[in-house]
């Protein structure tokens, strides 16, 4: 197998040290877009990214051009606008969007001038995890920049349209990357989602209509304009199109962040990109697009990576975060640990979320220990299933999908590869792989505290 | 415009803007819930109220200008959404009862019990705790949680409220309760995921004029009223409705007692008077009616005697006095009361000053919700001003006094039913000196009382019938909670035991309800006013509000 | 002890409080600006962002609360954040962390008695291709092994 011939987009200058800069965003022609944008009308630009086919790159593959049009227009809902740009980059394996802002700033920048415009909102306001204390210096030095060089401001590029571009810095918290809770936290609060509908492009910020986009989205929208909807929809598959930035980490040689055309297949996003498995050991599971993500098994690895081709096999692209397991991977030891990210960044305001993230991390840390019963399939099962579509955002769904996954066989027929062993580690009161010790019979009579007990 | 739509199969009507849960609460369509409270802003966040929602189908497609029918629209998806949120419309059917709304709600059950302590043997909330009733009715039968609890912490808040935080299930409603209605924004939700729990910060602990109303939101037994701590389990007290006396708001309250022992007051929802608050001190105020000294006998100059002979006493000596007499009636007495005070005066002479005995003022306090404490700490003056008139009320005390000094009074009626007056020294000197002094009071400090030659302990509000006059004119209920101490009897049936001396001698004692309509039929404010009609919540007076509260 | 921000934190505080239409939004970068001047976000600091911003201290609290990545008062001067979720777990976290505290004698959340190095265990810091990552204080340390952790210690130590 080869790399398909594709000449990166997103990632041509990110790359390269020193590009950072204004100056060098401007030798190779940067803010051009931004011009030809402003001389449209808003309506043009909007019609440009619906026919390009760009769908978000944050997770949930929403129609970029789409999104944008359902802003409702000054007439019906008067007063400010606002573009939220989602740089929380907080979904495991996920780990792309750092780049373009560490690597290649103002090609965001640009971005933001042109949906700002597209979209009558004269504030942007830029949320990036409060971890990323290197690309918040970046970007702020970028914003900076752009002020300086009239591309934010009263007068962006001397069209008139006015922009005001503000970095805001998260503190962590997974859960502000999910849009409505980016808005809360943005607006001073304890980051917890809201209930959708409305939906943010009509209440949104401060109450007013909003749109919030991913870095990877925005930043493929000054190419698209740059060279037209028909070049980007010619890239990979036609329903499904454009440059992407795919993220491999887990069991292979040379994990990273790579681009190429969407629709790259998972096996040669591991053999071609990656360089194949470590140690040439046998792959055991798949996790997509993300943590959240239900896995799939070995034999998928010919899918395509894209929002359509994933969903046929059972499964998301979600943020393009694609993690390799191979066969050294106890599966239930790797899903407590997934667990115990959903349970510790749970906003905590649905109980059902709040409480079952928890008792699900806990059972399987149980059965991982030694401890597993009989009846834990079925309870775990029926957990999920009570969590699912019964909260307000769909963080308690993302902490589910990859336990029925493994569990389900109803709905999941990759279940039938990872279940067995979750079986085993029941059957047999400890990890197979001898991942953890069975210390739970141990824990049991040292505490003397775990026992069922009775619903009042 | 009304908008129908169908509950469970029910054609139900509700207000454009109204979400599901309310009017399927009004039409007795039980759906459970916990963050959902009709005083405070949606948060949605417990899922316990979900339910299954079909909209309305689309209208049959018209012809086209080609005269050919589009392809019919698809028909609308149902799905389970939360009731109290989801905003009503016509033609949606909402269904309660579904097995997987069942199922759902079920589910929520067993979440919010998973890290509950098995605390209901010690729980003050047991009885009225949320958690224990929908979990009889939509929980599992048994547990199946094989895990360690999360314990979170137990702490007092502030001088009237406790946390027992791990029974609190994070239904905000606390929260924004100290930031929506009173405005003082101490609680706040700390931590996050299943270590979220309710908190204040160090050195500002809930402390405000309504902090006790947090215990009454709190739906299931997190938050304890220090007052009520350990004090009595709920299902042995039995229940009154009556009103607060502390202001003239006049605040809609459940009294409840154990033993004829008050032992706390809850707010009861009134839109029109208190919505669902009440203040700490007018929730406290029940503990007047075990104030050390309450007046338990009968005494004629001095010596104990029955009822019947103080009664005699207290007839013959006024109406001795020949006309030169006054009353003072403090604004604690009730309508009933107020004009059977009148009605004596009047029989004993036709030009009687009359006067009224008030409470102190004290701070009128408005919060950010829209409650407020009146700085008026009568119930009844707007009672009064209907009854006695604004010149009894305004200048009343006054006259009698001047009348007094002037020498053309003698003989002095005071009728109280308040914990404390503020008595001028001009006016303790009178009651010091008047010649005659029949007194109905309830307490043996009261300066009347000490002077008394005729004197008939009386009840308060928490001992009797009647009704007050708050300060918007609405005329509201009181009703015994308790027996009144000792030979105490009501100043109802005392004044009227009194008038029925005057010859050719009364005809039995009416209750409340047969005098409040002898008022009707005399004062235009109460004009065929009954018991029945003023009911729970009470009816504006037949005056303008704005006559009666001048 | 109180807090008050330097005349210059304040200016910059005011100034970025007219970027957004409510007062409020300001909260977590204002957190953010008293860490950066007291080392930690203590009690004092909530109540003077409290004042400033006009809100109660109990509704700072919360938010402080509910974001894991301020310091907390009494955290060492490195502050070593080991990411321990899958993909680095993958790649050897566990034991990444288990040197850490074998090399600096704590667990987790503590802190060394000479108040050097505290020792955390954090979810993803999206640098899932350069497993395993450990942030310390700002900085991203990637592609770390339980073999060279020592010598990140000893980085870290002499940084001063
Ligand atoms: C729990 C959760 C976490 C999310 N985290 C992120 C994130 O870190 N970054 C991101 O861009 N989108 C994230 N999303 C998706 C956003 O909600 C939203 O769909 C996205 O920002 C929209 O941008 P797009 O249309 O450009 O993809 C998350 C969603 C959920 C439910
Ligand atoms: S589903 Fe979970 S994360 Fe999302 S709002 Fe509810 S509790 Fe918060
Ligand atoms: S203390 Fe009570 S009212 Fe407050 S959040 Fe907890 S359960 Fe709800
Ligand atoms: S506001 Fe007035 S009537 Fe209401 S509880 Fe307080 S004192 Fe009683
Ligand atoms: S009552 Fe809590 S979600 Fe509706
Ligand atoms: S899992 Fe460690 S950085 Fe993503």
């Amino acid at each position: 197998m080869s790399l398909p011939a594709y000449e990166p987009v997103l990632l041509k200058y990110a790359n390269q040290r020193g590009m950072h800069t204004l100056e060098a965003y401007l030798a190779h022609g940067g803010y051009a877009a931004a011009k030809k944008a402003l001389g449209m009308k808003p309506s043009e630009v909007i019609q440009a990214v619906k026919d390009s086919g760009l769908r978000g790159r944050g997770g949930a593959g929403f129609p970029t051009g789409m999104k944008w049009g359902f802003v409702p227009s000054p007439e019906k809902v008067p007063g400010p606008r606002y573009l939220c740009v989602n740089a929380d980059e907080s979904e495991p394996g996920t780990f792309k969007d750092r780049y373009i802002m560490e690597g290649d700033p103002h090609q965001l920048l640009e971005g933001i001038i042109i949906t700002c415009f597209a979209i009558g909102s004269n504030t942007a306001y830029v949320y990036i995890r409060g971890e990323f204390a290197l690309g918040a210096k970046i970007m702020e030095k970028a914003i900076e920049e752009a002020y300086r060089h009239g591309a934010f401001g009263a007068n962006v590029l001397g069209s008139g349209f006015k922009l005001e571009c503000t970095l805001h810095r998260g503190a962590g918290a997974y859960i502000c990357g999910e849009e409505t809770g980016l808005l809360t936290s943005l607006e001073g609060g304890r980051g917890y989602p809201r209930i959708k509908p409305p939906f943010p492009a009509v209440v949104g910020l401060f109450g007013q209509p909003t749109i919030v986009n991913n870095v990877e989205t925005l930043a493929n929208v000054p190419h698209i304009i740059e060279r037209g909807a028909a070049w980007f929809k010619a890239i990979g598959p036609s329903d499904d199109p454009g440059p992407k930035l795919y993220c491999i980490s887990g069991h292979v040689k040379k994990p990273g962040y790579f681009e190429g055309p969407m629709g790259v297949t998972i096996r040669s996003l591991i053999h071609d990109y990656a360089g194949g498995m470590i140690d040439e050991r046998p792959l055991k599971a798949i996790i997509a697009g993300g943590s959240s993500c239900p896995w799939i098994a070995p034999d998928k690895i010919d899918t395509p990576l894209g929002f359509e081709s994933l969903k046929k096999v059972k499964t998301m692209f979600g943020s393009a975060g694609t993690i390799i397991l191979n066969d050294s991977v106890c599966v239930v030891d790797a899903m407590w640990n997934i667990l115990r990210f959903y349970a510790h960044e749970s906003c905590g305001q649905c109980t059902p979320c709040r409480e079952g993230c928890g008792w699900l991390a806990k059972i399987f840390e149980r059965i991982e220990k030694g401890g597993g019963r009989e009846d834990d399939i079925a309870t775990i099962l029926e957990i999920c299933d009570n969590m699912r579509g019964k909260t307000i955002c769909v963080l308690a769904d993302a902490a589910a999908w990859p336990v029925q996954s493994i569990l389900d066989l109803k709905n999941y027929p990759d279940a039938a590869v990872f279940r067995p062993e979750v079986e085993a580690h029941i059957r047999e009161k400890r990890c197979p792989l001898g991942k953890h010790k069975a210390v739970h019979a141990e824990m049991v009579k040292q505490k003397g505290k775990i026992s069922p007990r009775l619903v009042v | 415009m009304p908008i129908n739509f169908t509950i469970d199969g029910k054609q139900v009507q509700g207000e454009k803007g109204e979400t599901v849960l309310p009017v399927a609460l009004r039409n007795n369509i039980d759906v459970p819930y916990f963050c959902y409270h009709p005083g405070l802003s949606l948060s949605g966040n417990c899922r316990m109220c979900l339910v299954r929602v079909t909209p309305a189908a689309p209208p049959p497609p018209k012809p086209g200008p080609d005269g050919k029918l589009p392809p019919a629209p698809p028909p609308p998806r149902s799905m389970l959404a939360i009731s109290c949120m989801t905003q009503i419309a016509d033609g949606m059917t909402v269904d309660t009862k579904t097995p997987d709304v069942l199922r759902a709600r079920e589910g929520v059950m067993e979440f919010e019990l998973i890290n509950h302590p098995l605390d209901c043997p010690t729980c003050d909330q047991a009885g009225e705790c949320f958690l224990q009733d929908h979990s009889y009715q939509h929980g599992r039968s048994h547990g199946r949680f094989y895990e360690e609890r999360q314990m979170k912490h137990t702490k007092s808040l502030g001088p009237t409220i406790s946390i027992w935080g791990s029974r609190c299930i994070v239904c905000s409603r606390c929260v924004r309760f100290t930031d929506e209605i009173t405005g003082t924004g101490e609680l706040c939700i700390v931590n996050r995921s299943d270590h979220s729990v309710v908190d204040v910060f160090p050195g500002k602990p809930l402390d405000n004029a309504l902090s006790m109303c947090a215990e009454d939101v709190c739906p299931v037994g997190a938050l304890i009223s220090e007052d009520f701590k350990f004090k009595a389990r709920v299902w042995f007290m039995k229940e009154q409705k009556t009103l607060c006396a502390g202001c003239s708001v006049g605040c809609n309250v459940v009294a409840e007692q154990v033993n004829e022992e008050i032992a706390r007051l809850k707010p009861r929802e009134n839109l029109a008077v208190n919505d669902w608050w009440m203040c700490d001190a007018g929730r406290l105020s029940y503990k007047q009616h075990a104030l050390p000294g309450r007046l338990v006998e009968a005494r004629v100059d001095g010596k104990a005697v029955t009822r019947a002979e103080a009664v005699l006493a207290a007839w013959q000596r006024l109406s001795a006095a020949g006309g030169a007499v006054a009353g003072l009636v403090s604004l604690w007495n009730t309508n009933e009361e107020m004009f059977l005070f009148r009605r004596l005066m009047k029989l004993l002479s036709a030009v009687a000053p009359m006067g009224t005995l008030e409470k102190s003022h004290g701070e009128r306090k408005q919060f950010k919700g829209g409650f407020v404490i009146e700085g008026d700490r009568n119930p009844n003056r707007a009672g009064a001003r209907a009854i006695l008139g604004d010149v009894a009320l305004e200048v009343g005390a006054t006259a009698v006094r001047k009348a007094f000094e002037a020498g053309t009074v003698n003989a002095l009626l005071v009728v109280s039913g308040a914990p404390e007056l503020a008595i001028s020294p001009e006016i303790e000197a009178m009651l010091a000196r008047v010649k005659t002094l029949v007194v109905l009071d309830v307490l043996e400090s009261s300066s009347a009382a000490k002077y008394a030659k005729v004197r008939l302990p009386a009840t308060m509000h928490w001992e009797q019938d009647g009704t007050f006059v708050n300060v918007d004119g609405r005329v509201q209920r009181v009703r015994p909670v308790i027996q009144p101490p000792g030979d105490a009897a009501p100043a109802l049936e005392l004044l009227q035991e009194i008038v029925n001396r005057h010859p050719p001698g009364g005809s039995g004692v009416l209750s409340g309800d047969g005098v409040f309509r002898q008022l009707g039929a005399e004062i235009e404010a109460f004009r065929e006013l009954t018991y029945r009609e003023v009911g729970d919540l009470g009816v504006p007076a037949r005056t303008a509000a704005q006559a009666v509260k001048a | 002890m109180s807090f008050t921000f330097t005349p210059e934190r304040r200016a910059k505080l005011d100034a970025l409080i007219l970027r957004y239409p409510k007062k409020q939004a300001a909260l977590l970068p204002a957190l953010r600006m008293a860490e950066e001047q007291a080392g930690c976000v203590d009690f004092d600091a909530m109540e003077h962002v409290a004042e400033i911003l006009d809100v109660s201290p109990a509704k700072v609290l919360g938010v402080f609360t509910f974001y894991t990545h301020y310091r907390r008062p009494g955290t060492g001067k490195h502050l070593v954040q080991v990411c321990a979720t899958l993909p680095c777990a993958l790649r050897g976290a566990e034991a990444v962390f288990d040197k850490f505290a074998a090399e600096l004698g704590i667990g987790q959340d503590e802190t060394t008695k000479d108040g050097m190095f505290t020792l955390k265990k954090v979810e993803c810091l999206a640098s899932c291709g350069s497993a395993v990552c450990v942030q310390v204080n700002d900085d991203y340390h990637e592609n770390l092994t339980a073999e060279t952790v020592p010598d990140l210690i000893r980085k870290l130590k002499e940084s001063r």
